[in-house]
């Protein structure tokens, strides 16, 4: 028994981590239709900004984070303003946002190597500390991961649901041109949007980063599961990620103790049949990306 | 619209610049003065393996090519590498062969990780560059070799283990990283050594590379009478608690994860965290430095792995001091790189030497027969895959060190030299 709660438990942390990247992703998928494959790369980037900060300016952890993150929001901003603003309005969109993303994505990769090094790093621990109950084995750093991360998704639905900007964003989600005509300004959301989930990708390798370590292959290692959560919860639907999050985290760890490497493919498997019955995935209402 | 636009391109045109530096397009040797091009004398134009008679002059080179993809930490460690050995090549004057010195010129083209890419740029350096000797890690070996073999093009592969790269039928291609063997001698000696061990669980990633290495071990391993249990994990996994679980649930006399180094700290992380009391073993070279990253110092402390000469402060072998001097000039800084497939080009450099000649089939021929090397991963010897049906020496074993982690800081414990190492081979390799 206490084999499937620690199971559990590493799984939920985990989820979580997938909960924030998957959200961000959502976000830019529903909002702007840009299929985002350089978004793993923002998360290794929020990742290795913390660790610089800290173990070069002597930054606290948590000041560490708010840099990975404002960096990272940055770069959203950045890459929208200056590549897919103007292919948004092309033909082909869909495609042609595809090329851009995987071009800021080799960019990205080449570049940490180039400016990091091959070498992984690592942030100092700063939740040390653990404790067993009923046979589980909880490390404070993961715990202080889902704490965390839970806060951060309460906040991002708050903000999603309860307030004007969220809503302006479900509107240029639903229709941008019904919205431009109710007064909102579909450009500045769709900015708002790569902003908002570049953070949250920057934000998700921060968090990660004093748990784990950090490598250059940490974008491309997430960015396939994250995009499998998103397909298995709905491409434009935020509680998709959270519901997809915690089932691919699950899945991967029961998997991986039951039956090894082949875990990944049940994984595909089982998000496979949802998409077969369900195509817009458990939680979604659409998959139109302009293709 | 058109200030932002000529903005992004600008943006983009800076970002791109570094790419450009580093791994764009073609890198050519430029630290020990002038080189003559392929024009005129120069004896890297001579194709079918004929030998050119030039006249003989201090400033002939002998062009080197290499299709690396520098995306992933090996191949980019795998480039640095080599152009510090070419530097502190052509700083001697340049490679003795057959009483004359050559300059190297290494010519380096990005793989891209893609077969495209790399046929393209392997293309290029054959029909092209008329580049007779190339040094790889390739991910598509059954495309590179046959093209190779066609134009007889000395190939030494870096990649860890590759069946492909093994066909009896080829006569150019070699295996020239030192893995190959490296961590089945380090289980040897961990087996021989401890002998407490009876069960090992033993991680690896469900990729070329991780199977390879951990067949390697595990049939070293079980010729000891040790039961092995292999555990797979995808390569692209973040979290590896799940096998930290199972390590504790099956509580082995010892652990041992054998994939590429960050992930390998990961895996021994989960195992640490899970609370697993056993022994720690590595037989691959994953640095301190890089445990450090993931595992705590404390739970280091005792732990056994390999580890090259350069690994080492100070580095174990003179040859490992002078690259790891060199290496720091170039680069300001030593921060463990893994430059274990540079041993392809030591040993190109040593058949090149050895032959006395340019001429492709005799460079292939001492290969083939023994060929002895030294690099910064330490001595190495040509040896033959008897269990693969082939006599000839296209695989490689090295030299090795067996690092112990004591008091913070990775301690010499055991030297294998080359006679030891071949001992701790799987029956079958080298003699049928």
């Amino acid at each position: 028994m206490s084999v499937l709660l620690q199971l559990a438990f590493d799984g939920l942390t985990i989820g979580l981590i997938y909960i924030l990247l998957a959200a961000g992703l959502v976000l830019i998928l529903s909002v702007t239709e840009i299929f985002f494959v350089a978004y793993g790369q923002f998360y290794m980037w929020g990742a290795y900004i913390a660790w610089y900060s800290v173990s070069r300016f002597d930054m606290p952890y948590f000041a560490g984070l708010v840099v990975a993150i404002a960096a990272t929001a940055v770069f959203g901003l950045a890459s929208y303003i200056l590549i897919f603003k103007r292919m948004q309005r092309m033909e082909g969109r869909f495609l042609i946002t595809v090329t851009g993303a995987l071009g800021i994505s080799l960019i990205l990769s080449k570049l940490v190597l180039l400016v990091f090094g091959t070498q992984p790093k690592s942030i100092p621990n700063v939740f040390p500390g653990a404790f067993d109950i009923g046979g589980v084995h909880m490390e404070v750093k993961k715990l202080a991961l889902i704490g965390m991360g839970v806060v951060v998704t309460l906040v991002l639905f708050y903000v999603y649901d309860k307030t004007r900007v969220g809503r302006a964003m479900r509107a240029v989600a639903l229709n941008p041109d019904v919205a431009a005509l109710h007064g909102i300004n579909p450009g500045r959301v769709y900015l708002l949007i790569m902003g908002l989930g570049c953070a949250l990708a920057g934000l998700a390798g921060a968090l990660l980063a004093p748990a784990y370590n950090l490598s250059a292959g940490m974008g491309d290692n997430v960015i396939a599961s994250v995009l499998l959560m998103t397909m298995l919860g709905g491409m434009d639907s935020l509680p998709g990620a959270v519901v997809g999050g915690l089932i691919v985290g699950e899945v991967l760890s029961f998997g991986q103790y039951y039956v090894h490497q082949m875990n990944v493919v049940y994984l595909f498997l089982f998000i496979g049949l949802i998409i077969y019955f369900r195509p817009n995935g458990l939680l979604g209402r659409r998959t139109d990306l302009g293709v | 619209m058109k200030k932002w636009m000529f903005l992004g391109l600008l943006v983009l045109a800076l970002l791109a610049l570094p790419l450009l530096a580093a791994c764009g397009g073609t890198t050519t040797d430029t630290t020990a003065g002038p080189t003559t091009t392929a024009a005129g004398p120069t004896t890297t134009a001579a194709s079918g393996g004929t030998e050119t008679t030039a006249a003989p002059a201090p400033t002939d080179t002998i062009k080197i090519g290499a299709v690396i993809w520098t995306q992933w930490p090996l191949g980019y460690d795998m480039k640095r590498g080599v152009d510090v050995m070419v530097a502190l090549d052509n700083e001697a004057g340049g490679i003795d062969i057959g009483g004359k010195k050559y300059k190297v010129e290494f010519e380096f083209l990005e793989s891209g990780n893609d077969q495209a890419t790399t046929m393209s740029a392997i293309n290029k350096l054959i029909y092209e560059d008329k580049v007779q000797f190339i040094v790889t890690e390739t991910q598509y070996p059954g495309a590179v070799f046959a093209e190779t073999e066609k134009n007889k093009v000395i190939v030494l592969n870096g990649t860890p283990p590759i069946p492909t790269a093994m066909d009896p039928n080829y006569k150019y291609t070699f295996q020239g990283g030192t893995m190959n063997q490296a961590t089945p001698e380090v289980a040897g000696w961990i087996a021989k050594n401890t002998p407490e061990i009876k069960t090992v669980d033993l991680a690896f990633p469900d990729e070329g590379g991780g199977i390879g290495y951990a067949m390697g071990v595990q049939m070293t391993l079980e010729a000891y009478g040790i039961k092995v249990n292999p555990i797979k994990y995808p390569v692209q996994s973040t979290d590896l608690s799940a096998i930290g679980t199972q390590v504790k649930a099956d509580n082995p006399s010892a652990f041992m994860a054998c994939g590429n180094s960050a992930t390998d700290a990961l895996v021994y992380q989960a195992v640490v965290q899970a609370g697993y009391k056993g022994l720690l073993f590595s037989t691959t070279t994953v640095t301190y430095d890089t445990l450090k990253t993931a595992v705590p110092a404390e739970a280091l402390e005792g732990f056994i792995g390999g580890a090259w000469p350069v690994e080492l402060d100070p580095a174990a072998t003179e040859v490992a001091k002078t690259f790891k001097a060199k290496w720091i000039e170039m680069y300001g800084k030593w921060e463990g790189p893994e430059i274990q497939l540079t041993a392809a080009y030591a040993a190109l450099r040593a058949a090149l030497q050895k032959a006395g000649s340019l001429d492709v089939d005799k460079v292939a021929e001492v290969l083939a027969t023994g060929l002895q090397f030294e690099g910064p991963t330490g001595k190495g010897e040509m040896i033959p895959r008897n269990d693969l049906g082939i006599t000839r020496t296209v695989d490689n074993i090295s030299e090795f060190c067996i690092k112990k982690i004591v008091d913070g800081k990775p301690t010499l414990l055991h030297y294998i030299n080359l006679e030891e190492g071949k001992q701790y081979l799987a029956p079958g390799i080298l003699s049928k």
